[in-house]
């Protein structure tokens, strides 16, 4: 069984070629374009391997997102990598304290955000 | 460079000193020789002698360690019934003590022995003697059949004065032991130890 | 003999370790027979000679070793004073032991010889022995013969000697043994860490010239002592526990935090190890001086033992970039000025009206995107690629930021234009754009049609139009764009067709359209056309064919511009409409969907495309200039994008122009009449 990853960015083209990446690396994907999206797939589908969520987003931030996901206890141990333009360290920091897993830089290369996911999600 | 001088001074000085030091305890002394017309004087009448019987005087130098040695070994032994046996008692003029002599006469005749006391002088005129501890034995006629010192080695604890008597008695003949220990007269004094080390002439 | 010699004679060198040595074996032998003194005067005692005696010549004995000991410079002189000393207290204890220890006494001079070989010199030893022959000697030599009988005693003397003799040469064998091995020893460790330290040296001269900063920095952040010189000059000396993050952090604050937060990604290990390393910041600024930043992970076992930063500076080589960016750039406004000035201004004056648009606050958003990607296209057609490029960072970031400009982002495009403009000033001169530039043969056949009569009105038309822009001269410039384009992307050199059919167009009017067109001409080449291997692959042309069209019918202007590339591919745009959530069921839908903002088709974004705004943009102006806008595409031959105005002749901006009219039958005469004469 295929693990599921969530793509959440309020960019279709991030989406895209984060989601198809993972999808050729044997990831079953979900995709959310807002913090609200993503806690409503996340609430939808509770089995969500690992969440890769962009930290500006209209609605509903990644933080503000990232920071009601870990209110709900059950939601502890899901890992949450957030993605960040350079140079933002408090935003960073920010996110460790509201129990991000970890975080990447954009641009990235999207062959390493899978070798990313690979060794914290496994398989 | 001083230094250099003082220490080649020292050294060679040290040496000679040593080397005068060690010649007591190296060196055999001279001994009159059996037939030294002295000796047989001594030995013909004197004190110690008796006509027939066997004769030894032991001739101890007052400040000799080695002649005290051989005074303790003798007061150990006590006297030989088979001899008369003498010791002469040489007094050292330059000695602190005077009353000394009194002491070993009242011990060494306790332990059998005859007592005389002698001078260096007159231990050389009577006895032809310079050095000490010397051992003189006759045989009651008149001859000298030993003369000579106590131990084989210089500063050996083996006093064979015993075996020596033993062995003239016997009948064979011993040779003299060389003497090991202090020169008496000053003549010897002077030649063995030319600095007055060991002699102390008003010196150390 | 000579080899004797040169093992009993030490080599001259005395080492240091062999000095400290010597020293403490000196003293402790001073002290040692200083403390003969109160043992001999106790021996003597106990022997019955005398005690006083017994001090005064241990004092005699001392007075050499305690001289030499003060005054002379070469330990081993002192040694060699020792054993000649230690012969002495042996003769001294021999004297004072009479009596029933005196053989025993004689046990002291074959132990002092043995203990002789501390100190590493056979000569110590030598000396001693010596010593003993010569006190020996100088009895013999001093006490008459004619007293003494020396017969008795000399083979005592004898094996005493060959004892003593057989024991020095033992003892000089373990002392030289002693200084080859043992302090030799040190001395081939001393010559190798010397060795050592001069390769540390030469190393270090190599670092310290090296133009690099090398740095080494532990797991935890904190930085080595070990730095190429250079690197302590940028960063600072050693502070023990100061993290890199603080060095860093006094050339450039800012970036310090972020450094950290980068650094502790490693520690935490979540991501790989060479993700979090790709993390780290590449680049530092300290005021005018820019370094770029390497790392070498240092892995052993699986494990980052230590992290290697290699520090460069190239302050002078990103200014040298720049200003090459910048020359080329320079001569490439120069080559468009020669080839094509009317092309040149245009755009100018666009981008510069673009420009103005961008850097107003209240502009955001979409719009404020659109402009960008208007302005970043056309800058790249010209080739300013230092201004492309900004303006390309401009829309990532303006996408990430949620589409708002920053101040500083304003500042700095004010400034990047300002710089350009003022080198297109200073190559046109006074030239103005106010110019009106007529070809030799219009100008000519406007002279023949004055002369001939020919009506006012129409020759003032005529003359009006020297304003316009043929549709030729643009068409001609975006054919020459679409082949750069093409170049550029790899697609082979395209076959640009263009048919103006004698259009003529007010630039001003047409300029904000023609300025958006480059989209749709980017849009054609970079997804229509395949590359010449596809193309190939499917029985095409190498070469993909663009047609460019203007053509003025029935009052109706049309722009159009064809590919026969590979036609668009609706069932994508339908996937991605779907996703979008926009609807999708008919082909009016799709082709609605397909000039959304933000839908592409392309993978990834590239310089040119993939955001998927283009055609948007130029939809709009079309839509704004009251024209509508067609599209026509078979999946495998081509599509073809319309651009359609009507009620032209309303519009005063769009003109077909033949021939000056015929002149008048009184002119025709007087020509014919002219010509026949």
């Amino acid at each position: 069984m295929a693990a599921t990853v969530l793509v959440v960015d309020d960019s279709r083209a991030i989406r895209q070629q984060v989601g198809d990446a993972l999808a050729t690396a044997g990831y079953s994907i979900l995709e959310a374009e807002d913090g609200v999206q993503g806690l409503l797939r996340i609430s939808e589908q509770p089995d969500i391997a690992m969440v890769i969520c962009d930290i500006n987003m209209p609605h509903m931030n990644g933080l503000e997102m990232l920071a009601k996901l870990k209110a709900d206890p059950s939601n502890a141990a899901l890992p949450v990598l957030m993605l960040t333009t350079e140079g933002k360290a408090d935003l960073i920091q920010q996110a460790k304290r509201s129990g991000a897993k970890g975080w990447i830089v954009k641009p990235f290369k999207v062959d390493q955000l899978v070798a990313a996911v690979r060794k914290i999600v496994g398989r | 460079m001083v230094g250099r001088v003082f220490l080649g001074v020292w050294g060679a000085g040290i040496l000679v000193v040593g080397a005068s030091l060690m010649a007591g305890h190296v060196v055999s002394l001279p001994v009159p020789r059996a037939t030294d017309s002295r000796l047989r004087a001594s030995l013909a009448a004197g004190p110690g002698v008796v006509k027939g019987r066997w004769s030894a005087h032991h001739v101890l130098y007052q400040s000799c360690g080695c002649s005290q040695r051989v005074l303790a070994h003798l007061l150990t032994r006590r006297a030989r019934p088979d001899l008369v046996e003498t010791v002469v008692y040489v007094r050292d003029p330059a000695a602190a003590d005077a009353t000394e002599p009194a002491t070993v006469r009242a011990q060494a005749e306790r332990a059998g022995f005859g007592f005389e006391t002698s001078t260096p002088a007159e231990l050389e005129r009577r006895y032809a003697v310079e050095s000490a501890p010397f051992l003189l034995v006759g045989d009651g006629s008149g001859a000298v059949r030993y003369a000579g010192g106590y131990t084989a080695r210089s500063g050996s604890t083996q006093i064979e004065d015993g075996d020596i008597i033993d062995g003239l008695q016997a009948g064979r003949q011993v040779g003299a032991l060389p003497v090991f220990g202090c020169a008496v007269s000053s003549r010897v004094q002077k030649a063995i130890d030319p600095l007055g080390l060991k002699y102390a002439r008003g010196g150390i | 003999m000579k080899r004797l010699i040169s093992y009993l004679v030490l080599p001259v060198e005395i080492s240091a370790f062999e000095r400290q040595y010597l020293a403490r074996m000196n003293r402790i032998a001073l002290i040692f027979f200083f403390c003969h003194i109160p043992v001999f005067i106790g021996v003597a005692a106990l022997a019955g000679t005398s005690p006083t005696r017994a001090a005064i010549l241990t004092l005699l004995a001392l007075i050499g070793p305690a001289v030499a000991y003060k005054t002379l410079q070469n330990p081993r002189h002192l040694s060699v004073v020792f054993g000649f000393t230690a012969m002495c207290m042996g003769g001294i204890l021999v004297h004072i032991g009479q009596g029933s220890m005196q053989i025993e006494m004689h046990f002291y001079f074959f132990v002092l010889i043995a203990l002789l070989a501390v100190f590493a010199n056979p000569l110590a030893i030598v000396t001693a022995a010596v010593t003993v022959a010569l006190h020996h000697l100088t009895l013999y030599l001093l006490l008459p013969r004619s007293v003494f009988n020396y017969d008795a005693s000399i083979w005592a003397v004898v094996v005493h000697f060959v004892f003593v003799i057989l024991e020095s040469v033992a003892a000089c064998f373990v002392a030289r043994s002693f200084f080859d091995n043992v302090i030799g020893l040190e001395k081939i460790v001393q010559s190798r860490t010397n060795a050592l330290s001069d390769r540390n040296r030469d190393m270090r001269l190599v670092l310290d010239n090296v133009g690099q900063g090398f740095l080494t920095i532990e797991p935890n952040g904190t930085v080595s002592a070990e730095r190429s010189a250079i690197a302590a000059r940028w960063v600072g000396g050693y502070v023990p526990g100061k993290k890199i993050w603080e060095h860093l952090g006094e050339l450039d604050s800012a970036g310090a935090d972020w450094f950290r937060v980068a650094w502790d990604s490693i520690a935490d290990d979540v991501l790989p190890l060479d993700m979090s390393i790709d993390q780290l910041p590449r680049r530092w600024t300290a005021g005018k001086t820019t370094f770029s930043l390497e790392y070498r992970p240092l892995i052993v076992d699986g494990r980052l033992t230590q992290m290697l930063l290699v520090m460069s500076d190239v302050s002078a080589q990103l200014e040298r970039e720049q200003s090459e960016i910048e020359q080329r750039d320079f001569m490439r406004l120069f080559q468009c000025l020669l080839k094509d000035k009317k092309g040149l201004l245009e755009f100018f004056s666009e981008a510069d009206d673009l420009v103005s648009k961008i850097v107003t606050p209240e502009v955001t958003g979409p719009e404020l995107r659109r402009l960008v990607h208007t302005l970043k296209g056309n800058c790249a057609l010209f080739g300013l690629s230092a201004l492309a490029a900004f303006c390309h960072d401009l829309e990532s970031n303006l996408l990430d930021a949620g589409g708002a400009m920053t101040g500083s982002k304003r500042e700095q495009l004010g400034r990047i234009w300002g710089l350009f403009a003022s080198n297109l000033r200073s190559l046109l001169g006074s030239d103005r754009a106010d110019r009106v530039e007529v070809d030799q043969t219009e100008y000519a056949a406007v002279l023949d049609a004055l002369d001939g009569n020919a009506a006012r009105e129409e020759i003032a038309l005529r003359i009006k139009t020297w304003q316009f822009e043929t549709a030729r001269t643009r068409l001609t410039r975006i054919a020459e764009q679409t082949r750069a384009i093409g170049s550029r992307l790899g697609k082979g050199s395209l076959n640009v067709v263009i048919e103006p059919n004698d259009v003529l167009l007010f630039p001003e009017s047409w300029s904000a359209f023609w300025s958006s067109f480059t989209h749709a001409i980017r849009n054609a080449v970079d997804h229509g056309i395949e590359s010449p291997e596809e193309r190939l692959a499917v029985g095409k042309p190498r070469e993909g064919q663009i047609r460019l069209t203007t053509k003025l019918l029935d009052d109706e202007l049309w722009v159009e511009i064809a590919d026969d590339g590979r036609g668009i591919a609706w069932n994508l745009v339908r996937e991605r409409a779907a996703a979008a959530g926009l609807p999708h069921e008919s082909r009016e839908a799709l082709v609605e969907a397909l000039f959304h903002d933000g839908l592409t088709t392309k993978g990834e974004i590239s310089e040119f495309s993939g955001r998927g705004i283009g055609m948007g943009a130029v939809r709009a102006i079309c839509r704004k200039m009251g024209g509508s806008v067609q599209i026509t595409s078979t999946e495998g031959k081509g599509t073809c994008l319309s651009f359609r105005w009507s009620n032209v002749h309303d519009r005063l901006d769009a003109l077909v122009l033949g021939p000056i009219s015929s002149p008048t039958i009184e002119n025709q005469t007087q020509e014919a009449e002219g010509h026949l004469q």
